[in-house]
């Protein structure tokens, strides 16, 4: 393969610590610590937030997502507070 | 006539935009920096198209699951 081809456990490799942003199909969006991730997307968030509709909900410590629900893992490689941009 | 497979023109399509339709009208636009067997897909600069809500996202890896259609070099409309 001429390209860098980037797949999901390189993505995994680079997302491990950081805060991202995992966004369900229910469209809930939980932004925490990535402290877990497997091949079906199962996650552990620490210090998590959950918003609904850019509203925040709760928080929690400690959170496991299963991995079906997931829609997308979203990581900002600058490390400042994801939020939704309009454009 | 060469024979392409579907994961033979994702793979082409690497580095390039590309457009995504989801089951339930979502899109992502973005370029695509890899993918697996299983459709899972690592975009970058990427457009989320949400009822009629656009946002921006750096990097993503999005779940192939849900994934309906991939249109190599499209976009968001």
């Amino acid at each position: 393969m001429s390209h860098e081809k980037r797949t999901s456990a390189d993505f995994f490799k680079q997302v491990f610590g950081r805060t991202v942003t995992v966004k369900l199909h229910n469209r809930t969006e939980y932004i925490g610590v990535l402290a877990a991730l497997d091949g079906n997307m199962n996650i552990v968030l620490e210090q998590c937030e959950e918003y609904l509709e850019s509203k925040l909900i709760n928080k929690y410590g400690q959170i496991l997502l299963r991995g079906n629900n997931v829609l997308y893992i979203s990581a900002k490689f600058n490390q400042t507070k994801q939020q939704d941009v309009e454009i | 006539m060469t024979t392409i497979l579907p994961l033979g023109l994702l793979d082409k399509a690497i580095s390039s935009r590309v457009w995504i339709l989801m089951k339930d009208d979502r899109e992502f636009e973005g370029t695509l920096r890899g993918f697996d067997d299983f459709f899972n897909m690592v975009l970058e600069n990427v457009i989320e198209l949400d009822n009629g809500k656009k946002s921006k996202l750096e990097s993503i890896l999005l779940n192939g699951t849900q994934i309906c259609l991939i249109v190599p070099g499209g976009e968001i409309r």
